[in-house]
C-alpha cells in the first residue's frame, strides 16, 4: 500500500506561497491557521534557501505519542489525522512537533485557543469520505476524489512533491541526477554562465 | 408521622432521579475512519481512471497521478539518470 509523503526541493522552491494558497483555498482554512507555511533560511544572503513545510506525516509521529486524549490515528497510506470531537484543545502536540504542524485558531475576545488543526494531506478526517460534516470540519478529502494534495499539485516549480513516498522520491533522485550538483544545477548555467577558472589574486604591495 | 415520612419519601424520589440529568462523560474513543480508496460522496469532483471500493486501482491510479509531478516524463527532456522511473513504477506497484 502507499505511503504518502511530501518532499520539498529547496533547489526548487522559489517562495512563491503558492502552496501555502493553495491549501488556504481548498480547504477554507480560518484567519490565523496556516496549515502549510514557506520558511526561508539565510534570507538574503548568498545561498539562501526557502521551503515549503507542513505536517511530514511521521511514521512515528510525536504528537501521537503525546496526546492525552489519544485523537490521533495513522490511516493505511501513513496519512497522521486526528479527529476534533475528541481534541481538548490543550496544545501538547504543537509543544511536540518538530515542524510546527498542529495549529490553534486564536480568533475570539480573550485569543481562544480551540481545536487544533493541521494538514491533512488532502485526506479530511473520521466522517464519511466527501461529507459536509467532514469538508467542515478538516477541509476537502482529495484523496478519496482520486487527486494529490492541492498544494503539491498546484506548485509551479514542482518543488513540493507529494504522494506515494517510493514515487516521489524516485522523481527526486532522477532530477538531482540529472542536475547535478552545485554549479552544475539546473539554471545555474542559464543565469551566470558556465563556471571559470578562478582568477589569480591581484598582488599586494609590501 | 405522617408529614415526616412524606418529606422522606419525596427527598427518596428526588435523590432517585438526580441521577438522570447526568450526561455520560466516558470518553467516545477514536472513530473509524473511511479509506481513501472506497471513494467520495461527492463524486462530481472525482478524478476519473479508478474504480472506487477497489483498492488496487485506487492505489495505482494515485502512482500514475504522483509521476505527473515528474518533468523528464511529461517533456522531451531526457533524464541523465540511470533510473527507469516507469520500472520503478510497475516494482512498486501492489
Amino acid at each position: 500500500m502507499a505511503r504518502m509523503k511530501f518532499i520539498c526541493d529547496t533547489e526548487r522552491c522559489i517562495e512563491c506561497n503558492g502552496c501555502v494558497t493553495a491549501c488556504k483555498a481548498e480547504h477554507d482554512v480560518p484567519w490565523g491557521v496556516n496549515r502549510r507555511r514557506v520558511v526561508t533560511l539565510n534570507d538574503g544572503v548568498p545561498g539562501e534557501r526557502s521551503i515549503s513545510v507542513a505536517c511530514m506525516h511521521c511514521s512515528d509521529a510525536p504528537c501521537m505519542a503525546v496526546c492525552p486524549v489519544d485523537c490521533f490515528y495513522r490511516t493505511e497510506e501513513g496519512v497522521v489525522l486526528h479527529d476534533k470531537d475528541t481534541c481538548i484543545g490543550c496544545g501538547y502536540c504543537s509543544y511536540a512537533c518538530p515542524f510546527g504542524a498542529p495549529q490553534f485558531p486564536s480568533n475570539g475576545a480573550f485569543g481562544l485557543r480551540g481545536k487544533m488543526d493541521k494538514c491533512t494531506f488532502c485526506a479530511g478526517g473520521p466522517e464519511a469520505n466527501g461529507s459536509a460534516a467532514e469538508n467542515e470540519k478538516y477541509g476537502r478529502n482529495r484523496l478519496a476524489e482520486g487527486k494529490l494534495p492541492s498544494c503539491a499539485e498546484m506548485c509551479s516549480t514542482k518543488a513540493l512533491l507529494g504522494g506515494d513516498g517510493g514515487v516521489v522520491a524516485d522523481i527526486f533522485r532522477t532530477r538531482v541526477l540529472t542536475r547535478g550538483k552545485g554549479s552544475e544545477v539546473w539554471g545555474w548555467g542559464t543565469a551566470y554562465g558556465k563556471p571559470t577558472a578562478a582568477k589569480p589574486a591581484p598582488a599586494t604591495r609590501s | 408521622m405522617n408529614a415526616f415520612i412524606g418529606v422522606l419519601v419525596l427527598s427518596a424520589v428526588a435523590l432517585s432521579l438526580a441521577g438522570c440529568g447526568e450526561k455520560p462523560q466516558t470518553a467516545s474513543g477514536r472513530k473509524s475512519d473511511q479509506a481513501a480508496w472506497q471513494g467520495t460522496a461527492n463524486t462530481s469532483r472525482a478524478d476519473t481512471g479508478w474504480t472506487a471500493g477497489d483498492r488496487e486501482s485506487w492505489a495505482l491510479h494515485m502512482q500514475k497521478r504522483a509521476q505527473d509531478q515528474n518533468e523528464y516524463t511529461r517533456t522531451s527532456v531526457p533524464a541523465r539518470a540511470s533510473v527507469s522511473v516507469s520500472a520503478s513504477v510497475s516494482a512498486s506497484a501492489p
